[in-house]
């Protein structure tokens, strides 16, 4: 019994080295073992922003009034909006059309009389058309008040709580940790038993003494390796280059991480029983990489789902780890404070794993 | 280039799809997937978020407030909160998104003509953070309208043009035919190539009269059939099911995606070449073209919201060329030749991809 579990592990240590081996042995790969993650990263950190500031406003002023002087002035003050004046209309919005401008601010002869003004945003990047209109009709509307002599009825003094700044930073970085890791340990394990079944050498290990389950470890404890050496270099690089805080404990983000890691590295395994082909299996992978990302609530908060999506989401566990990761980094917390977000994600990694040991025989 | 050797490695690769039914047929949903997910999914705007209310004072215009934001489509209030203490527990937790404190002498302050209120937003997700305080000036500002007896200092109408009611829907499905393509396109190429090298079939088409101009084009022509399938299936996904108006031409459309289809079919090409393995051709082709795609392109993010650095960093990014004809060609009704740098753009990068194509091809050993 004994010497056939010391074996057993004899036979572990020889088929991991194997595979540490083949991961870290190509410079090629070592190297996309640290490039995507820190690209992913890069690229979200300063490219994922929905804030507008800076934008191109036309302006056609057929009014020519000391008010409305004043209220463009109001609009540029922020230095968040450059004014081209137009013509006319005709003119603002051909600049409109050839994405040049992306709002105009009208004024009409009867301006000085009506006191209306118009806006008019471009409905075809429709977050920033909501945050421009919002803005500039606040700056006009507040300027004329104080023109007028009068005080707002009702002042409103806010507040952001976490993120005074409302930084978009600080809400993609940690949410880029389970896109990184669910994109790199997934494919990794999908690809690498693909590829031994693709050349054949799986077949070749089937008349070896070796179980399933050391095959599937040896395969899995590498690549959790990679993932978990990636959640600290994302956590590293965005706290010290990005500055975005890092509020909970360090113990809970390890937990959190292995925890996830589990069911990424199951659906992993899941797609590579499904798939003959490297091919296929990067396919599917995408198949599963993309709901995954957009249910999450990665980018794009659940609530706003409809509600049939938003069951979908409870399969999601990207969405679990999100919860875990965006409040150790942003509001803070312990071991304690996450238990069912954790019991879910062993929930769907012990279901992912149990289908591909079923299904590879 | 011999057209015959083109046509039997197309051929070739194209049973290969064939014989695999299952990769063929989830390259044929992925349009359909990828437009049912951000069509259904992804909503940029608020609509009902939830939040609290903290009245320190039970009067008529404290309540008349709160039932005004309650009643807009922005807001939906879930709860009456006690106390300071409460706030914070139910912000924490995530129960409510925002918080509206009305002090207690609101109303008489609103009699004396300057009332304070405080609005706490969870800031954690910062667009929604931004949004929701957006909407919560402007509900103020009605109200105070309302209340005041003076005609407004200043009235401002506004619109949206080419999408009246600011669906985000509108805005990102025609960028998602652009998902759809660097995915066939590079993805998928870059696997074809990597796997006859990995597989070690190369050594054998060696020894054939067949040069690399010819096998590239032969690896290559299928999946530009497939993306254009894909094209075809997207766009009436799009139309049919999403309403997504198609107000230029279908021509137009077509000839600038098999223009940005070619583009992609060659980075596929360069990287399983520079590769040499699918595993890493995946990665490679991940980063470089999908990537960039989903966020340089201003299919989500709009580029001039982004550092100056970076919008110059997207200039090489051909998603983004193809993202803004798209979805110029589908919201404003306008031709490809008035948007003439964009295409002339995508045009310059195809050259020079197909030349460096053609150097990387040395390296496959094949006829020149």
């Amino acid at each position: 019994m004994i010497t056939r579990i010391g074996l057993g592990l004899l036979r572990l240590r020889a088929l991991l080295g194997k595979e540490f081996l083949q991961l870290l042995r190509d410079p090629r790969m070592r190297f996309f073992i640290v490039v995507p993650p820190l690209t992913q990263l890069i690229i979200f950190g300063y490219a994922a922003t929905f804030d507008v500031r800076h934008a191109e406003v036309g302006l056609v002023d057929h009014a020519r009034t000391q008010l409305t002087r004043e209220l463009i002035a109001a609009v540029t003050a922020s230095g968040h909006y450059r004014l081209t004046g137009y013509a006319d209309m005709a003119a603002a919005s051909r600049a409109m059309d050839h994405n040049r401008i992306r709002a105009i601010i009208r004024f009409d002869t009867g301006f000085p009389e009506q006191r209306v003004v118009q806006l008019i945003a471009d409905g075809s990047d429709s977050n920033s058309a909501l945050m421009i209109v919002g803005e500039l009709s606040r700056a006009m509307r507040d300027k004329a008040r104080r023109l007028a002599g009068r005080q707002p009825l009702i002042q409103v003094e806010q507040r952001a709580w976490y993120n005074p700044n409302l930084e978009d930073r600080d809400y993609f970085v940690p949410g880029i940790i389970a896109n990184v890791v669910l994109i790199s340990t997934m494919i990794l394990t999908a690809m690498t038993v693909v590829r031994e079944r693709e050349i054949g050498t799986l077949e070749r290990l089937m008349v070896t003494p070796i179980a399933r389950a050391e095959f599937v470890i040896a395969k899995v404890v590498p690549v959790a390796a990679v993932g978990l050496f990636d959640v600290l270099l994302v956590t590293g690089i965005g706290v010290l280059w990005f500055e975005v805080p890092f509020r909970g404990s360090f113990a809970a983000l390890i937990v959190g991480s292995v925890l996830y890691l589990m069911s990424t590295l199951g659906l992993g395994l899941l797609i590579s029983s499904y798939s003959r082909t490297q091919q296929q299996a990067m396919l599917l992978a995408f198949f599963v990489i993309m709901p995954a990302v957009i249910l999450s609530g990665f980018a794009f908060p659940i609530r706003n789902m409809p509600e049939a999506v938003q069951l979908l989401t409870w399969a999601d566990p990207l969405r679990y780890y999100l919860v875990v990761i965006r409040d150790l980094f942003l509001k803070g917390g312990g071991l304690g404070d996450h238990l069912f977000e954790y019991a879910m994600m062993i929930l769907l990694g012990v279901l992912a794993m149990a289908l591909s040991a079923a299904r590879l025989r | 280039m011999n057209l015959q050797h083109v046509r039997a490695v197309a051929r070739k690769e194209w049973h290969h799809l064939l014989r695999d039914p299952r990769s063929l047929a989830l390259m044929l949903l992925m349009p359909t997937m990828l437009l049912f997910l951000f069509g259904y999914a992804i909503r940029l705007d608020v609509t009902e978020a939830p939040i609290g209310v903290l009245q320190q004072s039970d009067t008529r215009a404290a309540r008349e407030l709160a039932a005004h934001f309650d009643a807009s489509h922005a807001f939906q209030v879930v709860q009456r909160l006690a106390d300071r203490a409460e706030l914070t527990r139910a912000i924490q937790a995530g129960e409510i998104w925002a918080a509206l404190v009305i002090p207690p002498d609101y109303a008489r302050q609103l009699q004396r003509g300057r009332a304070r209120l405080q609005l706490i937003l969870d800031g954690v997700d910062a667009n929604t953070a931004r949004l929701m305080r957006n909407y919560a000036l402007a509900l103020v500002n009605e109200r105070a309208m309302a209340l005041s007896n003076r005609p407004p200092a200043l009235t401002v109408k506004d619109r949206a043009w080419f999408n009246q009611a600011r669906l985000s829907r509108l805005a990102i499905l025609p960028g998602v035919i652009a998902i759809v393509m660097a995915v066939i396109g590079a993805l998928m190429t870059s696997l074809t190539v990597a796997r006859e090298v990995e597989q070690g079939n190369l050594v054998m088409l060696r020894t054939t009269p067949l040069t690399r101009g010819e096998f590239l084009a032969g690896k290559l022509a299928p999946y530009f059939v497939i993306g254009m399938g894909d094209l075809v299936i997207a766009a009436s996904v799009a139309v049919l099911i999403f309403d997504v108006p198609l107000r230029g031409s279908v021509v137009g459309l077509t000839l600038v995606s098999a223009l940005f289809l070619l583009v992609v079919m060659l980075q596929g090409a360069v990287i399983s070449i520079a590769a040499g393995n699918q595993l890493l051709a995946s990665q490679v082709s991940l980063v470089t073209t999908f990537l960039p795609a989903f966020l340089l392109s201003g299919f989500i993010f709009a580029i001039q919201n982004m550092p100056l650095v970076l919008q110059y960093a997207t200039l090489v990014v051909p998603a983004r060329y193809f993202v803004t004809l798209s979805k110029v060609i589908f919201l404003k009704g306008i031709g490809p030749l008035v948007l003439w740098t964009e295409v002339a753009a995508l045009g310059l990068i195809l050259i020079a991809l197909a030349a460096l194509a053609m150097r990387q091809a040395r390296r496959l050993g094949l006829l020149p």
